[in-house]
């Protein structure tokens, strides 16, 4: 649903999107140390690989965005994180596109950079319970500022996707409830059986 | 890994392309179907990207299957666009409308969406990733951002799998999904358990890498100059992209 395609933004959109999107990146990997490439690669190998399951929930499925629990667990390390794996996945499956990159990373990856660096800390400390409860909030938040990142660069490309962008806004609201839930089991269960995993970030 | 034939190992002529020609062939065509106006130019866009989905020799059937499978975002704005936008009214149902121009932006987005999937995929979906990775660092990409793409590409199979496996587990044991709480902590559960492996595995992987001796950096391997091959394809295609764009300039 976060994966804008080629030919339907403006171009100030696509490169505003794509010049912050570059410097993000780029501060993100100056943040991965040299020896914790392995490390980080392999994570977000990981969380690409769940991004790709659909998780059926009633009559429909579910691809979750993750922007979340990838903030909480990679840091700013997620700019890099969703860039290659948006590039892949406009490469190999032909989702999302490439002049659309910048817009995409930020829709996806800014939300979960600035709420997992604030909450990583707080669940780091927090019992497995409180923490679910940290991170399912946070997850939901950042499904929802996908949500309106989305519709915004909708609405700033063309006064005429002004309705359609309020209707997607919409779109999102079971989707902020799903991943909320998953989201906050998902950290409840690493708490308990791995709580290094959440040391990164915080 | 693609769903395309393999090029790659044919013996066939973009083959033998460098990425790097490649890769800035694709950037070339996609902006070029972004930017066209009129309908004129997005049909002749499309029939350009055909073209060379036919040269690249894609499997029609697998291409197919990729450009009917739209994303929700695409729908909802396709649906919404006709019946939001102003203009003037070609059929009205009671409240509802479909505009004339909400009707022609539907239609012209998607020729421009389809005109750059299938240019993706005519040529870079054909390309290994591993050498899609080698041409982008060659391009002056950060080379750390293409150690993350190499891994991704290594490891998300493996990791796709092993959800796969967590899945069978977990229907096997009686799981059926509904739109419950239930449902949402198995999913959370099998979430945090693909974390747990992967940071397992990453352990793992690190630890062997450091007793070989990594310190943060692979080898790069030389890159070769271009070919007149490659130069020429590359011209050739931002030719007749300038044609196109003259063309729809003028309609």
């Amino acid at each position: 649903m976060a994966h804008i395609p080629d030919g339907v933004l403006s171009f100030p959109v696509l490169v505003g999107g794509g010049a912050l999107a570059a410097g993000a990146v780029a501060l993100g990997l100056k943040k991965i140390g040299d020896e914790d490439i392995p490390r980080t690669a392999i994570l977000s190998a990981g969380f690409f690989a769940l991004s790709l399951f659909a998780l059926p929930v009633g009559p429909s499925s579910v691809h979750l965005l993750l922007g979340g629990l990838m903030g909480i667990v990679l840091g700013t390390a997620i700019f890099p994180a969703v860039c290659v794996a948006l590039l892949l996945q406009a490469v190999m499956f032909g989702f999302g596109g490439l002049t659309t990159l910048g817009v995409n990373i930020l829709n996806i990856a800014l939300p979960g950079a600035i709420i997992g660096s604030l909450v990583a800390p707080l669940i780091y400390r927090a019992t497995p319970a409180r923490a679910a409860l940290i991170a399912g909030v946070a997850s939901a938040l950042c499904v929802g500022l996908t949500g309106l990142m989305v519709a915004a660069a909708l609405a700033l490309s063309s006064a005429d996707y002004m309705l359609s962008a309020r209707v997607m806004i919409a779109t999102y609201i079971p989707l902020m409830l799903i991943e909320g839930f998953v989201g906050g089991f998902c950290i409840s269960f690493v708490k308990r059986v791995k709580p290094e995993l959440l040391a990164g970030a915080a | 890994m693609s769903l395309l034939r393999a090029t790659d190992t044919h013996e066939h002529f973009l083959a033998r392309l460098d990425p790097r020609s490649r890769i800035i062939s694709s950037l070339l065509a996609v902006l070029a179907a972004v930017a066209m106006t009129s309908l004129t130019g997005q049909i002749a866009m499309v029939v350009a990207a055909l073209a060379l989905a036919a040269i690249a020799d894609v499997d029609w059937r697998a291409m197919l299957h990729r450009l009917a499978h739209v994303e929700g975002f695409m729908i909802v704005l396709l649906i919404l666009l006709p019946l939001t936008m102003p203009g003037r009214a070609l059929i009205a149902l009671g409240p509802f409308a479909l505009s004339d121009a909400g009707l022609m932006r539907a239609i012209s987005i998607v020729l421009k969406v389809n005109a750059a999937v299938i240019t993706t995929m005519a040529l870079l979906a054909t390309l290994e990733p591993v050498r899609l990775g080698r041409g982008l660092a060659s391009l002056g990409l950060p080379a750390r951002l293409m150690h993350l793409l190499l891994f991704l590409v290594r490891y998300q199979s493996l990791f796709r799998e092993e959800g796969a496996r967590l899945m069978e587990a977990m229907r096997a044991r009686g799981f059926r999904p509904h739109a419950n709480l239930r449902t949402f902590r198995a999913y959370g559960n099998f979430t945090g358990m693909l974390l747990v492996r992967s940071m397992e595995r990453a352990e793992r992987v690190e630890e062997s890498m450091r007793c070989r001796g990594f310190s943060g950096k692979f080898p790069l391997r030389a890159t070769r100059a271009l070919s007149a091959l490659d130069i020429a394809f590359t011209l050739l295609l931002a030719l007749i992209l300038t044609g196109i764009i003259l063309l729809d300039r003028l309609a």
